[in-house]
């Protein structure tokens, strides 16, 4: 397998889409900030806050859902290069690239606001792999166009039913739940490595 | 040739999004509806705006189905071949769209029928309101559907359907949190949070208020998606704002309240027999449990001067219930569910009949534990749920003369009545 060339690398990143993603997720980075400003300034609950940081985290992992399979797949599997190192590269340079955007993104809000649940980096990270880990593991089923629903309905399903305590629904709340939370931490490691080994082996159809 | 639109729609309901939009509504209304029994346990009255609130969740779905299915013919690189058919544009680009708006519309209601069935008409009183609420819910979530293909088909990417899913929810968020602020703009917003009061209803001019705004944005998406120029675009405003404009003086009536007095539900049903004990007609089956427990609690405060000499459940907001009012009344306050006797007995003495205070002034526990200090003296039972204070408190109590306890129980009842800042201290 042939090293990653400079423009191998900006082929890829043109073949999926990769500068209206990065458009789209510098957007969301921005946003997020700003709506958490207005809305504390109009007296919203710092709860609602948090809300709005962990529905940026689901835009911007469902952003990133859109490029984890090109416009071909039939036509890339014909290339001399390794289907499962490429996806698992492409897979980790999306998630790390949304999850540093939007904590710079939390760190402009001003890091911490009062509040049951402190915006927190670290939250902002581990949200980034629960919900990038459950759009890789479901990718290769629903497709990479319709990967989005997974993050975004999962995320919007948690804030109208709101976070659970016991059981697999501690579990399913792990976005929800606050940085120092063991349970959530162990979740989403669990899940970014089997949703991304789903991924890597099997690839997601268009 | 020319497809007539029947068939064309019967196709789009079994080929396109829409019988996937329609299934993901149902399966997350029946999901958010069993999470929220308790909310609709009253029946009819509370089926309806629990699904209002559902919204909050559902019309952002409709909103990103719409969208995807407007970005259909785009995905699937066919837009030159289906604008080339012979075909008005309208019936190309708005019968997609209606299939949509079918399949979410039947989804809804068909779940919000099942559960009807299941929780029965309970406190329903025969009055049209609910199903106002429900229809203009509906109506929400299918011009979300229609505003969704016309950004579907404006916007060309495959993002703007999870964008537009997570911009709306947060919009929701947004206008639900000003709930704290008292703004009629809230009423913009899909989502209605109840009332907390089974005797009040959502005022008519609000549902026809959200009726305008609703039909205007369906009207906005209708034009945006069978749009094909700048120009016609920028017409798309045009219904949104008339609608706006139309909507407007009726939401921001009645200081932007989304409730009022249901006068159906607010009508007092009395018991036979003296002395006199009366409920709402919305709460008229718990009459039968209330009756001797307030008759009860009626009798035992006779040996104080000024006993109220009826029992009458409470309405209004909650500035309306607290305490004040007329003394001759023992006010009833009936809790969520199914209360036994008991519970009732105890509720009903708490505090002599004194309806608690909004806020109060010396602290919460102070006013907590005189309650509920007098209301084990009343019934001559142990202070519950009150800490080792509140017992000691009664203890003292009870050893002083019966003439000298019924004095301090006299005074501390005008005081709990003005909010006072220390009724505990007025107690041995």
């Amino acid at each position: 397998v042939r090293r990653p060339t400079h423009r191998g690398v900006l082929l890829h990143a043109r073949s999926r889409g990769a500068a209206t993603t990065g458009v789209a997720l510098l957007a969301v980075a921005c946003l997020a900030p700003l709506t958490g400003r207005a809305l504390m300034r109009a007296g919203a609950d710092p709860g609602v806050v948090f809300h709005v940081q962990v529905l940026a985290v689901a835009a911007g992992v469902a952003l990133s859902g859109a490029g984890l399979t090109g416009a071909d797949p039939d036509l890339e599997t014909t290339t001399a290069r390794s289907g499962p190192r490429l996806r698992l590269a492409h897979l980790a340079v999306a998630l790390l690239v949304t999850a540093g955007a939007l904590t710079l993104g939390v760190a402009a809000l001003g890091g911490r606001t009062p509040g049951p649940v402190a915006l927190d980096p670290l939250v902002t990270v581990r949200d980034v792999a629960l919900l990038g880990g459950a759009l890789a593991l479901t990718a290769p089923f629903l497709g990479a166009r319709l990967s989005w629903l997974t993050p975004t309905l999962w995320t919007l399903l948690l804030l109208a039913v709101g976070p659970r305590e016991h059981g697999w629904r501690l579990l399913a709340s792990a976005p929800l739940l606050p940085g120092a939370s063991t349970a959530a931490a162990v979740t989403a490691g669990g899940l970014l490595i089997v949703g991304a080994a789903n991924y890597v082996l099997r690839a997601a159809p268009r | 040739v020319v497809t007539v639109p029947g068939r064309q729609l019967r196709v789009e309901l079994r080929r396109s999004t829409a019988p996937v939009a329609g299934a993901a509504a149902a399966a997350l209304l029946v999901l958010l509806l069993g999470v929220r029994r308790d909310e609709w346990a009253n029946g009819w009255t509370g089926l309806a705006l629990t699904s209002r609130n559902d919204l909050t969740v559902l019309v952002p779905l409709a909103l990103a189905a719409g969208c995807w299915q407007g970005g259909r013919e785009r995905r699937a690189r066919t837009e030159e071949l289906v604008a080339s058919t012979s075909r008005p544009v309208g019936q190309r680009v708005l019968t997609p769209a209606a299939a949509v708006a079918v399949a979410v519309c039947v989804a809804l209601a068909g779940v919000l029928l099942a559960a009807a069935v299941l929780g029965g008409p309970g406190s329903w009183l025969g009055q049209p309101w609910p199903l106002a609420v429900v229809a203009v819910g509906v109506l929400s979530a299918v011009a979300a559907v229609f505003v969704g293909v016309g950004l579907g088909r404006w916007l060309r990417s495959n993002l703007v359907a999870p964008l537009a899913l997570i911009v709306l929810f947060v919009l929701v968020l947004a206008f639900t949190a000003t709930y704290y602020v008292d703004s009629w703009s809230r009423l913009l917003a899909p989502a209605l949070e109840g009332s907390g009061d089974d005797a009040r209803q959502v005022r008519p001019a609000v549902s026809a208020g959200q009726v305008m705004w609703f039909t205007g944005l369906l009207l906005a998406g209708a034009v945006l998606a069978v749009a094909a120029r700048w120009r016609t675009r920028v017409l798309a405003v045009l219904p949104a704002l008339a609608g706006f404009a139309l909507a407007v003086p009726l939401l921001s009536a009645a200081d932007g309240a989304a409730f009022a007095d249901d006068p159906v539900a607010a009508r007092l049903v009395c018991a036979s027999g003296r002395p006199a004990v009366c409920v709402t007609a919305v709460h008229q089956a718990a009459l039968l449990t209330v009756t001797d427990p307030a008759r009860d609690v009626l009798a035992r405060l006779q040996q104080l001067p000024d006993a109220p000499t009826r029992a009458v459940e409470q309405t209004g907001v909650p500035a309306d219930r607290a305490a004040g009012g007329p003394a001759d009344v023992l006010p009833i306050q009936l809790p969520q569910g199914r209360p036994d006797q008991e519970f009732l007995r105890q509720d009903l003495a708490d505090g002599l009949g004194v309806r608690p205070c909004l806020a109060s002034p010396g602290g919460p526990e102070n006013a907590f534990d005189a309650r509920m200090v007098a209301g084990a003296w009343l019934l001559g039972t142990p202070v519950v749920q009150a800490g080792r204070p509140a017992e000691q408190i009664l203890a003292r109590l009870r050893r002083l003369p019966e003439e000298e306890q019924r004095r301090r129980m006299t005074v501390l009842r005008a005081a709990l009545r003005a909010c006072d800042r220390d009724p505990l201290g007025l107690l041995p």
